[in-house]
């Protein structure tokens, strides 16, 4: 049965049928090669999939990025990280890494976060002599911390798919997100002192009191969720309403670049883009369930036994095989798919579910930066109207230094774990 | 039915979809605050909003699949489809929606099955048949099969334009 669905899968998804349907039909293969259940079983497991109520986050957290980004907050947040870093060499690059930390604390998604900043500072950088291709590939990059700084869905379905704590995931995200958005830092910098680039780039920057008073209420919504999810007083579903309602106050009647006749168009966008992830959440969730009655977790389990006797071993090949993967299969699927199969082996090799959550993201995450299927590598590309062959081979050095990251929070439990332990008590 | 016709009628249906899944996110997110709300001033959440959010949630998702088909917004890998010379990667388009087509025929019609046999089952702590939360798999899947008919008599559009909605509007997460 699994290589009857192995092969239809794979057959399927290079026939560049839709994600979704692929498992789907994948899965409608495996039922009726090897009929022993009905097809009942269909939308049955498609609806128990998407009728979990840690989901109900995904939708509104999306909801609150495209709030958020509508209502004004992208501009105020770019301002001010310009007068945070703007004065140092590089200070344009190193800007959009910081505007990228901050806005990944109210976005959950990296594409998103990419269109957001991308539009403002890649024409910025261009016009202040970076080549675009730089300016395309700190963007790709930095948009990585859109998933590891909460709120995160990848993060979410993790918890969701192997029944770990969403808030502890969400608060072990931290670490690795300032721990890459270091390392871009130090690229930027790095970069642009060997070629002479970014000399000018405190030129457009305003005064830090000034620019910070105006990013003072779109830095509610991260208070929100974070200090909520921290203090234990929301869920993170809680906090996804809470940021939603915090969102709307910000947009209609402090910033007031929100127009309520703006409302069912963002509704609408958030309609398709909750479309597009949820189904793929829905059908994964049908074919881990045959997956899982097929046995095969328990010989890939024995697999891994077999094969590595020491934790760091195990783990090596973890980073390798999601390495991989990340570069051709779609972040989330792969999430729904693997995490359930691969977690309880972690744990087995005396891994941390939260720990490994974070290694499972961050690893994943490159995938989205590297091509053939690197969403936010074509996004970047996107709006800077370049094709992506041109940005390669700067973007080798970004992919380096997240690379050189993942191997930290791989081998370091502590960068992960020190938070969750400190603000939490928990394991 | 003439051709223009279908697509005029296809353009109406999906249009209704996408209202009726806004209207269910609307309702799903102001049902989930309200339950912050409860849960903080009266000290325990009400038990009702629960179960309706997530079942709206569920409405929205599938009524936003037809929508989603018809705006080119749906995930796929397009490696091959962009490796290959215009007149087969267009045969490979058509194939994939014809596959998306049986897909959610087969989820149209067990979707419409389940919902009849499990219609005796009522919603947790609300006083409503089950059915209505099922319901969800046969109407999006309905709305779905209509948008990709639409998609495969409409034929090849520039793949081009097609790339740029779907990395416009999609979601990687």
């Amino acid at each position: 049965m699994n290589i009857t669905l192995a092969i239809t899968l794979i057959t399927l998804l290079l026939a560049s049928v839709p994600v979704a349907v692929s498992i789907g039909l994948a899965s409608i293969a495996g039922i009726l090669a090897f009929g022993n259940l009905p097809l009942l079983i269909v939308p049955q497991r498609m609806f128990a999939g998407l009728d979990i109520y840690p989901l109900m986050a995904v939708p509104l957290f999306i909801l609150a990025g495209n709030l958020m980004s509508r209502g004004g907050i992208s501009v105020r947040l770019v301002n001010l990280a310009k007068s945070l870093v703007g004065g140092i060499r590089g200070g344009l690059g190193a800007a959009c890494v910081i505007t990228c930390l901050l806005f990944a604390a109210v976005s959950g998604s990296s594409v998103a976060t990419t269109f957001a900043i991308g539009a403002i500072l890649i024409p910025a950088m261009v016009r202040n002599g970076y080549p675009t291709p730089m300016a395309a590939s700190i963007q790709a990059s930095s948009a990585e911390l859109g998933v590891l700084i909460p709120p995160s869905i990848p993060l979410i379905l993790f918890g969701v798919a192997t029944g770990t704590s969403v808030g502890q995931l969400f608060i072990g995200g931290l670490g690795p997100g300032l721990l890459i958005a270091g390392s871009l830092l130090i690229t930027v910098y790095t970069i642009c002192r060997i070629r002479g680039i970014g000399l000018n780039d405190g030129a457009e920057r305003a005064p830090l009191a000034g620019t910070f008073m105006a990013a003072l209420p779109a830095l509610m919504v991260p208070a929100v969720i974070l200090g909520g999810i921290y203090t234990g007083v929301f869920t993170p579903t809680e906090a996804s309403a809470a940021a939603v309602a915090v969102a709307l106050i910000v947009g209609l009647f402090i910033y007031r670049d929100l127009k309520l006749r703006d409302i069912p168009d963002i509704l609408a966008t958030t309609v398709i883009s909750t479309a597009s992830i949820m189904l793929i959440i829905s059908s994964a969730s049908l074919f881990s369930f045959l997956i899982a009655r097929s046995g095969l977790p328990a010989d890939i389990a024995n697999l891994f036994y077999g094969a590595f006797e020491s934790k760091y071993a195990f783990l090596f090949a973890i980073n390798v095989l999601l390495l991989v993967v990340g570069m051709f299969v779609e972040t989330s699927a792969a999430i729904l798919i693997l995490a359930p199969i691969l977690t309880p082996i972690a744990v087995a090799y005396g891994v941390s579910p939260v720990h490994f959550g974070l290694i499972v993201v961050v690893n994943l995450a490159l995938g989205m930066i590297t091509p053939p299927l690197g969403v936010n590598l074509f996004a970047a590309c996107a709006v800077a109207g370049i094709s992506v062959e041109k940005i390669l081979t700067q973007l080798m050095w970004f992919v380096g230094a997240i690379f050189v990251a993942l191997m930290a929070v791989t081998y370091v439990p502590a960068i992960t774990m020190w938070p969750v332990a400190w603000l939490m008590g928990g394991p | 039915m003439s051709k223009s016709l279908f697509l005029a009628f296809e353009a109406r249906t999906s249009k209704f979809s996408l209202h009726c899944a806004v209207m269910f996110l609307a309702l799903t997110a102001g049902l989930t605050i309200f339950q912050v709300v409860t849960r903080f001033f009266f000290g325990h959440p009400s038990t009702w909003s629960e179960a309706a959010a997530r079942t709206g949630m569920i409405w929205a998702v599938l009524l936003g699949v037809a929508p989603t088909i018809r705006s080119g917004a749906m995930i796929a890998v397009d490696v091959i489809q962009n490796a290959l010379p215009p007149r087969g990667a267009r045969l490979l388009v058509t194939a994939a929606q014809v596959l998306s087509l049986v897909f959610f025929a087969v989820l149209f019609w067990f979707g419409v099955m389940l919902a009849i046999r499990v219609s005796s089952q009522l919603l947790s702590s609300m006083n409503i048949s089950i059915a209505w939360a099922y319901a969800a798999l046969p109407a999006g899947s309905f709305f779905a099969v209509i948008a990709l008919i639409a998609q495969i008599i409409r034929g090849p559009q520039d793949l081009t334009s097609i790339d740029l909605q779907r990395s416009a509007v999609s979601e990687d997460v």
